[in-house]
């Protein structure tokens, strides 16, 4: 029965979705039965609760935050968590929460069963106060040693990683302590002069002392949305190499209309070898900046036909995923949107363009009931083909929840879309969606692979709960892990795409950044059937360089180094 | 506090007709209290009434109708639909409950029973536009481009020329990928709606289908946020139906956003009605009655605001643009002043009294203000662009050109500034002139952005040079592509004459 058509699920209910998805969906629908994720959160040591400082003023960052890291700042092969912490809007004080970081003692050996994480953040002298929003990972110094940036609703932090799990603030030396009201942040070498750099994006002009009384339909007080507010520019700070960035947003970018950013990606959109930034903006036009050789971005997303939806509205953007999920060579991009309005995939065609395919490919009607924000593309399943995720939050009371007295009543349950074979997406219904099925008011999500097992895993901050640690519990029998390196440092490969051909090329980009707000794990991973042989790979590293590897031994990760 | 409305009169009802009255439970906690009022006094109005000792099964019907209609309006949305259900039941000849039901279930995320609620509606009244269009919008937006192809098969026979409904055509057919046929019936839609502005959005996406991109970048250009609907007076209905403030408030600002200021000015007044001593629903009236060219009213409003709360910036901000617009400068001036006392930071203001300034013949004090609207990346530009203007008011040239140095080492990319900066290599007196540098640039932007205004610059710097022939030619293509933009052509032509009419032609 599953073998010809696609599928949908309401209500139990199950029926066929369209002649389209009927057509494509050659390859068997999504076993019903399944696990997705399970919770190991209680197992593994991480303890966090997440603090939006609510008091019932209904300031408006308490309800965007917070992001998390999956980031080996100690080089041991494990990746370590960062988890953002909000407090309160009006400022926090001595003994006022603060992040929390939390070492990765993995012991590859013993398997996934020896998972454990230690709450690092004293020794690691990464106290971050203020109001936290999110986390961006890259290695600013060329050190080899990956160096943090926390954005927040307040000044911006870096933290310079000194290797030996510690960390030391250098924001003000940097240049990088932009005091404003930032989400999303991403590393990325726009110039290809061999430093990261920095793009920074910023929300709202949102002041405590001026806050506006905003309210839902039925009168009741409600938080605000950002058409109540004036957006903020985003930044883009230079790396110049010694220690120090320059804000070289004007000559860069030019004058342009600012959005309320929350979500970022930095890729190559139209594949002319330099990474474009792709930014969501929340109720208002998103940006596309088509990087021109490293001199200057040119805005062109509403005719490159990513800056609104089909029907030519702008959506509240939240989150963003971008990969190549049809493998077809170029980047595509999923974009996740408030309750009421579906999320958006936007499919690369080339020189034609973007085209919005997001109800022929089944995520239209299902998300329009969940405001989503974390989101990623991942091979859950494990048979090659790129599966979606959005974790979910309201942004605005749940009439439905507020009326059963819930004191916290945002809450919404993740979504997981299966994959068929690059052509179309089918739910995965509640039930069998394992502890994606839990309410929570999910905010960022950091992905990657947790236990070294081959598959992907998920560090979730739920906003006003406690932050979740979800683990594909599957073993992957077909796979390659990579991890890219180059220069004297091994830096990180930021921004190299790797090409593996198994029979298909598939084509990956080395990145930390997309989901909302979160910084993830850069190393890639591939996973093939039993039909399917690996046979070459090829690196494009940030710089254009191309470099043909061996296919190394699989079921493990091995660092590919660049050439000199 | 836990509460439902109308407990006691759901008790005690002995229901000789109607057995027992059931509202939904809802906790008005938190309510505007206009709302919560309406809402108790409406649900016993309708509870009272079911206790009648003759009601028919319609009658009864029609009061849980009602009572779902006042849930709808408010957001209450559960509640709304359990009301249509029972009103559906109770009289399956009604046509507005399974059609409202169905807009309740979309807006709460449970598209198949949108569906099935639109499908038992349309079988009452199957020509009902707004319902037939819903159908095949949630069709499509399931990804079952068959299914809404046969819902708008019906729509496309009836040779509808309402272009809510050619509109809907042609996202339709944009939809299935026929570009072509998407074209001819947004054309159409837009032509009988030209304020129907988000249709020049698909409008361009087709003609970049097409391959048109030149067209498909014009209607881009021009694509905004107005929509268009088809007549839906059952949901107006519900429009009708609260008296608070705060919906209002809630639905002006949707309309002001999208551009609709007849119908801002609307919800505005009727947020005003219900709360007479609101001042956010006057701040925001006053700004619709600006938009609409009712600038007397605006100000009338704005004056009462600031009687109240003296500090209310935004009216401030609001007065002293109007009053400036009127020509009372001395007056806009003060309120400025007011304004940036109480909120020194406002780099918007800064520009905006810097410029009022200029006009006012002060421009020390302009300049103080222009310094700091610098200083913000938001208003960097404008305030450069107006530093520079009343400089060479000045004659102070080089100063000028030190800020066209500033704003092109800022903004290198951006035409407006690399013209303004060439415009004065071209025209500045003794050793600052740099007419080559002047055409080069100019030239450069040209080739970018190939606008009057570039081609008027380059005309400018080869008049520098002399080269008065060459600036004639360009004058004339300046000339040609304003005609194409609609722009006036007098000052170019005019400046064109000139040149050809002089022996030397250096400015």
């Amino acid at each position: 029965m599953f073998g010809r058509f696609c599928y949908i699920f309401y209500d139990g209910q199950m029926r066929r979705i369209s002649a389209l998805c009927a057509a494509a969906a050659v390859h068997a629908a999504y076993p019903i039965h399944a696990q997705t994720l399970i919770d190991a959160t209680d197992a593994s040591g991480i303890e966090f609760v997440h603090q939006t400082g609510a008091t019932g003023a209904f300031y408006f960052p308490e309800i965007t935050g917070s992001g998390a890291g999956l980031v080996d700042w100690d080089n041991d092969g494990d990746l370590d968590a960062y988890l953002v912490q909000s407090g309160s809007v009006t400022g926090n004080s001595d003994g006022s929460p603060v992040d929390q970081l939390f070492r990765n003692d993995l012991d590859a050996g013993d398997g996934p069963g020896s998972l454990r994480f230690a709450r690092v953040t004293e020794e690691s002298r990464a106290t971050v106060a203020g109001y936290g929003m999110g986390v961006a990972a890259g290695d600013i110094d060329n050190d080899g040693l990956t160096d943090l940036y926390v954005t927040q609703y307040g000044r911006n932090v870096m933290l310079r990683n000194l290797g030996g799990g510690r960390f030391a603030d250098v924001s003000a030396e940097s240049g990088t302590d932009i005091g404003d009201w930032s989400t999303s942040a991403t590393f990325f070498d726009y110039d290809r002069d061999g430093w990261l750099d920095l793009f920074v994006v910023n929300y709202v002009a949102f002041s405590a002392k001026e806050n506006p009384s905003c309210y839902a339909a039925t009168s009741r007080r409600d938080y605000c949305g950002p058409s109540d507010f004036e957006p903020r520019p985003d930044r883009l700070l230079r790396n110049l190499g010694n220690g120090r960035f320059q804000d070289v947003t004007l000559p860069a970018l030019g004058e342009h209309r600012a959005g309320p950013g929350l979500g970022v990606v930095a890729t190559d959109l139209n594949q002319d070898g330099w990474l474009d930034l792709y930014v969501a903006n929340d109720g208002e036009h998103n940006h596309l900046w088509l990087n021109h050789q490293g001199l200057r971005f040119q805005e062109d997303a509403l005719f490159a036909g990513v800056a609104v939806n089909q029907r030519g509205v702008a959506e509240a953007g939240m989150g963003v995923a971008a990969a190549d999920f049809d493998e077809d060579g170029d980047v595509d991009l999923f974009v996740t949107h408030l309750m009421g309005e579906t999320n958006t995939l936007y499919r690369n065609d080339g020189d034609a363009g973007f085209l919005d395919v997001t109800a022929p490919t089944g995520l239209g009607a299902v998300s329009r009931g969940y405001t989503g924000w974390a989101t990623r593309w991942l091979d859950l399943d494990l048979d090659g083909w790129l599966d979606l995720v959005s974790f979910n939050g309201a942004v605005r009371v749940l009439e439905t929840q507020a009326q059963t007295g819930d004191p916290y009543p945002f809450r919404q349950r993740n979504q997981l879309f299966i994959s068929q074979a690059g052509q179309s997406f089918v739910e995965v219904p509640a039930a069998e969606s394992g502890a994606l099925g839990q309410l929570a008011s999910s905010r960022g999500a950091a992905f990657g692979d947790v236990d070294n097992d081959g598959d992907v895993d998920v560090l979730l901050n739920n906003g006003n709960d406690r932050a979740r640690l979800l683990l594909n519990p599957r073993t992957p029998r077909r796979w390659l892990g990579l991890r890219l390196v180059s220069g004297e440092g091994d830096q990180p490969g930021a921004g190299a795409v790797l090409s593996f051909d198994r029979g298909r090329p598939q084509h990956r980009q080395v990145r930390a950044d997309g989901s909302y707000a979160s910084a993830n794990d850069p190393r890639l991973l591939f996973h093939w059937t039993s039909g399917q042989q690996p046979q070459s790979l090829e690196i494009i590293w940030a710089d254009g360089t191309r470099q043909s590897v061996g296919v190394p031994a699989t079921g493990r990760y091995t660092t590919l180094r660049r050439e000199p | 506090m836990k509460n439902v409305l109308l407990a006691a009169c759901l008790m005690i009802g002995t229901a000789t007709a109607a057995e027992s009255f059931l509202v939904p439970e809802f906790d008005p906690t938190g309510l505007e209290p206009a709302v919560a009022q309406q809402i108790a006094e409406f649900l016993a109005d309708l509870s009272g009434q079911a206790m009648a000792a003759d009601l028919m099964a319609a009658e009864e019907a029609e009061l849980y109708g009602q009572a779902g209609r006042l849930f709808q309006a408010y957001g209450f949305l559960s509640q709304a639909v359990e009301s249509y259900q029972r009103g559906a039941l109770l009289d399956p000849s009604q046509f507005a409950w399974p059609y409202l039901a169905a807009l309740a279930y979309s807006d709460l995320g449970q598209q198949q029973a949108a569906i099935n609620s639109l499908r038992i509606a349309l079988a009452i009244r199957p020509a009902y536009s707004a319902a037939v269009l819903r159908l095949a919008a949630i069709y499509r937006d399931l990804g079952d481009l068959a299914a809404a192809s046969l819902v708008m098969r019906s729509v496309e026979q009836s040779g509808s020329k309402d272009p809510a409904v050619l509109a809907a055509l042609g996202e339709h057919a944009l939809a299935l990928g026929q570009p072509e046929k998407a074209v001819a019936y947004l054309e159409q839609a837009v032509a009988g709606v030209p304020q129907a502005t988000r249709l020049n959005y698909l409008l361009g996406q087709a003609y970049r289908s097409l391959g048109d991109r030149p067209k498909a970048r014009d209607y881009l250009a021009r694509a905004g946020d107005v929509g268009i609907s088809p007549a839906d007076p059952e949901l107006a209905v519900l429009d009708e139906i609260t008296t608070g403030e705060i919906l209002h408030l809630l639905s002006g600002r949707k309309a002001y956003r999208a551009g609709d200021f007849a119908a801002a000015r609307g919800y505005f007044q009727r947020a005003l009605a219900a709360n007479p001593d609101s001042v956010r629903a006057r701040v925001n009236l006053a700004a619709a009655e600006a938009e609409s060219g009712n600038v007397d009213q605006a100000i009338a409003q704005l004056e009462v605001v600031l009687g109240a709360e003296p500090d209310n910036v935004a009216s401030l901000f609001n007065l002293a643009t109007l009053e400036w617009g009127r020509g009372r400068l001395e007056r806009a001036d003060q309120l400025f002043g007011r304004l940036l006392t109480l909120q020194p930071t406002d780099t918007r203001a800064h520009l905006e009294r810097a410029r009022l300034l200029i006009q006012l013949n002060r421009p020390e004090d302009a300049q103080l203000h222009l310094t700091t609207a610098k200083g913000d990346l938001v208003t960097f530009k404008q305030a450069a662009l107006t530093e520079i203007e009343m400089l060479l008011d000045q004659n102070r040239v080089q100063q000028a050109m030190s800020t066209a140095d500033e704003a092109r080492s800022l903004l290198p990319a951006d035409s407006e500034v690399a013209l303004t900066h060439a415009n004065l290599m071209a025209t500045a007196p003794g050793g600052l002139r740099d007419s080559d540098g002047a055409l080069e640039l100019a030239r450069r932007v040209f080739e970018f952005d190939p606008s009057p205004a570039a081609a008027e610059s380059v005309a400018l710097a080869l008049a520098s040079l002399d080269r008065c022939s060459e600036s004639v030619q360009w004058l004339t293509r300046a000339i040609e592509l304003a005609g194409q933009s609609g722009l006036d052509t007098a000052r170019l032509a005019g400046m064109r004459s000139r040149i050809e009419a002089s022996q030397t032609c250096r400015p």
